[in-house]
Formats: C-alpha cells, sequence, structure tokens
C-alpha cells in the first residue's frame, strides 16, 4: 500500500515536472481566450443542432416517402462519416466550387449538420415514445396537425428527450476541439501552441482535460435543473 | 409515382456526392493551370496589399508562439522581411500540418512558410523558392539506448514520425515500424517514455529542443544525414510570385540580414 503511494507520488512528481506552474498561470489569458470560443461554438452548434434536428425529425411525420427517403440518406450521410473527415470537405473542398468559408463558419457547419442527424433521431424517437392515444384523443378534440404536437406531443417528448439530448451536447462540446483542424483558433489548439512553444505536455493536456470536464459538469447542472423543472412525479 | 420519384432522388443524390468528392482533387489541378495563363496572383497581392502564408505555428523556433501569443521564430523572420521586400504585409494562417498542403491547394493562403524540405515529388506539384533553410535529418534516441547511431540501424526499430514528412518516408525507406503522431512534440514524449526506439527530426529543431530541456531523457546521435534544403512552397503556376520572392531572398542573403536572422535563432547561419 505504502509502496503505491510513493509510485503515485513518484508519478505525479515527474508529470508535473520542475517549472511547470509557471507555464500554466502564464497560459491563462490565452487559454481563456480559446475557452471563449469553445464556448461560442458550442452553444451556437447545439441550438443550431437542435433546431435542424427538430424541423428533421418533423419533416419525418409527414406522409411524403420522398421526403422521408431523402432525409433518411442525409442522416445516413451525416451519422455515417467522421466529423473530421466533414469539417476538411467543408473548409476545403468547397473552394473548388468559390465557397470559401471562414474557419468559424466552416466549424459551425460541420457540427451543426454532423450532430442534427444524432438529434433528429434523438427527437423521432422520443415523439413516437409518445403513446398513440394521446394523439388519438387529441384529434378527437378537434385539434389540427401542428396543435396536437404543439400543444400534446412536443411537451411530452421534450421530457423523454432531455437525457439522450445532453448526451449529443455533451458530444458537441468535446468535438469543437476538432475545429482546430480548420484553423479555430479554440482551447485544444491552443493549448497544443503553448505546449509546442513551452515544451511542457502533461501539465498542459491535463488542464485542458480538466477545463473540458468542468464545462461538461456545468451543463450537467442545466440538465438536473432541467429534468427537475420538468419532472412530472 | 412516389416510390418512382425517390429513387430517382436517391440515385441524384448518390451521384452529386460522387461529383463533390470527384472534385475536391480534380478541380484545384484545373484551376492551377488556368491561374498559370491568367498569372494575376502577385497583382492580386499587391492590390490587397497582404500575402497570406500558411504555418503551425507549433514548430520552435521556425514557427510558434511566444509567451505573450505573438507568432514568432525563425520562418516567421524570413518571411516577414521577405514581404516587406515584395512591398507586401505578411498575414500568418495557423495550420496544423495535416492540412497545410490542402490549404495551399484550396487558396487559403498564398505561400507556406513552414520549413517545407525540397524533394522530387513536391517539385511535380508545387513551386518553391530558392532555399532559406539547409539543414540534415537527426536520429533522436532516449539516453539509455545504445546501437543505433546510422540510418541503417533503424531497420526493424520502432521509429515516431509526422505523416507525410520528409522523416517519414526516411525512416521507412530505412525499413523501420513507423508510428504516425500529430506532432514531434508527442514523438518526443513517447520517445521518453520508451514506447518508441528512435526517432528522426531536424538537427536544429533537435538542438533547440535538447538545449531548452536538459532533463529530456533523450540525446541526438550520429553525424546529420542527408543535408536537405528548406524553401517558401507556392502552388504551381505563379512564376511572378516566385520570381518576386525569390528577388527579396537573394537580396537578403546579399546584404547579411538573412543571416542575421538566422543568428538570432540558432547561433550560426543556417541559410548556406
Amino acid at each position: 500500500m505504502v509502496r503505491w503511494l510513493k509510485y503515485l507520488k513518484s508519478g505525479l512528481e515527474l508529470m508535473l515536472a520542475n517549472n511547470t506552474w509557471h507555464v500554466l498561470i502564464s497560459s491563462l489569458p490565452l487559454v481563456g481566450k480559446g475557452a471563449l470560443v469553445t464556448i461560442y461554438l458550442a452553444l451556437g452548434s447545439m441550438l443550431g443542432a437542435l433546431l435542424l434536428g427538430l424541423a428533421i425529425s418533423l419533416c419525418k411525420l409527414s406522409s411524403k416517402q420522398w421526403l422521408i427517403k431523402l432525409l433518411s440518406i442525409y442522416v445516413s450521410f451525416f451519422r455515417g462519416t467522421p466529423l473530421l473527415i466533414q469539417l476538411l470537405i467543408i473548409y476545403f473542398g468547397l473552394t473548388s466550387f468559390h465557397i470559401t468559408l471562414d474557419p468559424l463558419t466552416a466549424a459551425y457547419c460541420g457540427l451543426i449538420l454532423h450532430f442534427s442527424a444524432y438529434i433528429s433521431e434523438t427527437l423521432r424517437a422520443a415523439i413516437s415514445s409518445v403513446d398513440k392515444g394521446q394523439w388519438e384523443s387529441a384529434y378527437a378534440l378537434g385539434m389540427r396537425k401542428t396543435q396536437v404536437l404543439r400543444y400534446i406531443i412536443l411537451p411530452q417528448a421534450a421530457r423523454v428527450a432531455v437525457p439522450p439530448l445532453w448526451n449529443s451536447f455533451i458530444d458537441v462540446l468535446k468535438s469543437t476541439s476538432l475545429a482546430s483542424v480548420v484553423t479555430v483558433p479554440e482551447l485544444t489548439r491552443n493549448i497544443e501552441e503553448i505546449s509546442a512553444a513551452q515544451f511542457v505536455f502533461m501539465p498542459l493536456f491535463l488542464e485542458l482535460a480538466f477545463l473540458y470536464w468542468i464545462m461538461v459538469l456545468l451543463m450537467t447542472r442545466v440538465q438536473d435543473w432541467l429534468e427537475k423543472k420538468w419532472a412530472v412525479y | 409515382m412516389f416510390r418512382k420519384r425517390s429513387i430517382i432522388l436517391f440515385g441524384l443524390l448518390m451521384v452529386s456526392f460522387l461529383i463533390i468528392a470527384g472534385c475536391g482533387t480534380k478541380n484545384s489541378s484545373v484551376s492551377t493551370d488556368k491561374e498559370a495563363v491568367s498569372s494575376s496572383a502577385l497583382n492580386e497581392m499587391k492590390q490587397r496589399g497582404t500575402i497570406l502564408v500558411g504555418t503551425e505555428a507549433t514548430y520552435p523556433p521556425f514557427t510558434f508562439k511566444d509567451s505573450q501569443g505573438t507568432l514568432t521564430g525563425y520562418d516567421v523572420d524570413v518571411m516577414n522581411e521577405v514581404a516587406k521586400r515584395m512591398g507586401l504585409k505578411a498575414e500568418f494562417v495557423p495550420t496544423e500540418w495535416k492540412a497545410m498542403f490542402a490549404g495551399l491547394d484550396s487558396k487559403r493562403f498564398d505561400v507556406i512558410a513552414n520549413q517545407v524540405g525540397i524533394n522530387e515529388t513536391r517539385k511535380k506539384t508545387y513551386d518553391f523558392s530558392i532555399p532559406y533553410t539547409i539543414s540534415g535529418a537527426q536520429i533522436v534516441v532516449n539516453t539509455k539506448t545504445t546501437g543505433v547511431e546510422k540510418l541503417e540501424d533503424l531497420k526493424g526499430k520502432k521509429v515516431g514520425t509526422s505523416q507525410g514528412s520528409n522523416y517519414d518516408t526516411m525512416a521507412q525507406n530505412a525499413g523501420a515500424v513507423i508510428t504516425h503522431y500529430p506532432g514531434s512534440n508527442e514523438i518526443f514524449a513517447d520517445l521518453k517514455a520508451g514506447r518508441l526506439d528512435a526517432a528522426i527530426n531536424d538537427r536544429l529543431f533537435v538542438a533547440e529542443y535538447l538545449l531548452k530541456q536538459p532533463n529530456s531523457g533523450l540525446k541526438a546521435v550520429g553525424s546529420f544525414i542527408n543535408s536537405s534544403q528548406s524553401a517558401l512552397t507556392f502552388r504551381k503556376g505563379n512564376q511572378d510570385l516566385v520570381d518576386a520572392a525569390n528577388k527579396a531572398l537573394t537580396s537578403m542573403k546579399e546584404d547579411g540580414s538573412l543571416a542575421k536572422i538566422s543568428e538570432k535563432w540558432f547561433g550560426t547561419d543556417v541559410s548556406k
């Protein structure tokens, strides 16, 4: 037992070698700037992906077979290819068509397109989890389809959707680190730049992991609050 | 009726994806050919007043950010001076190495200043200025390692490289077992941890690293191999741009300002 503690101590000492505290502190302004970009990018992408995902899942309720087919292909493509490749195609590939998006816009596009595919499936499942009887009784009251959705189905579906939605949202937050490949100066990229210049790695990587964790913890608090607010029992 | 239409739509969608994927590579070569005819890249830059420069910003002492977050380094200083003598302002676009040539191809920037080594394969696709760095490959091993001195010793050894780099090809030709890493830092960390037997990197970068990290647990072995030349890299078909950059570099060599920049970063003139 004591021996293991000694190993742990010497390991930590190695990882946090000599002048690392100085580097960690002097890195803070650049880290803060990167964290802001990450937060903006994550929140914007979450909102965009939620709206687009909702639109897709609602369109899938339509009776038009071609529309459903088309959206299935969309979902299958964006869920079936790596986000990294999608970002590279959007940022570098589209310039061949004279569509030159700036780095942040390209990152937003990639994240929103990618995660809307996941979220649309989550929401589709949530909507179909609402009992069929709810539809029937709402129709019986003389409501139109949009009214049934707006007042009866979506509020119930939203409650079911929160936990899987937050799974996707957390994934969005962490996936913003991929935006570094299309030259967005976000958190991961900034920390990589600092570690390359200062030759200090593990402490900065740990700081990076810790920062993402904090952000995810804050998001979980929002989830808890929402779940409590919408709880029925 | 709907069924038939949906099949057609599906087909069209698949075809358009294929076209997009195909054009991504094809169009770039077509458009560079067109450029050779109109050849207005330099004029365009002069109107804009800036030249866009692709650089890693994670490769000290060539291109990196100092503690204030300002981009600096040998390549950055050289590029700034070249741009100044061309009557332009250098605007840097920090880009990861794996996206560097994609960025140049897709006109995200006009030139790469990132210690790009001149080789025959690259010459087929890109134009190079006259070299501003002459260096060589240096083998690095853990201080505990013995018996690795030259390139031939790497046969069957675990060697870490960055995908697509000159050192990658060099290690592959030597018969090494290759592992690809995103950057030099990860390679050196694994070398120290003993998960790799050796690494190959620029001799200047290695010298700088060992100087800054006395406790790195690594050492440079043997003399440096295959002296290599690095130069500014341009898309093909912009001869006027390459000429203008060469003129600037030549005048910098003649009046000693290139040597001065080199002294600042390496304590020696690496441009010859």
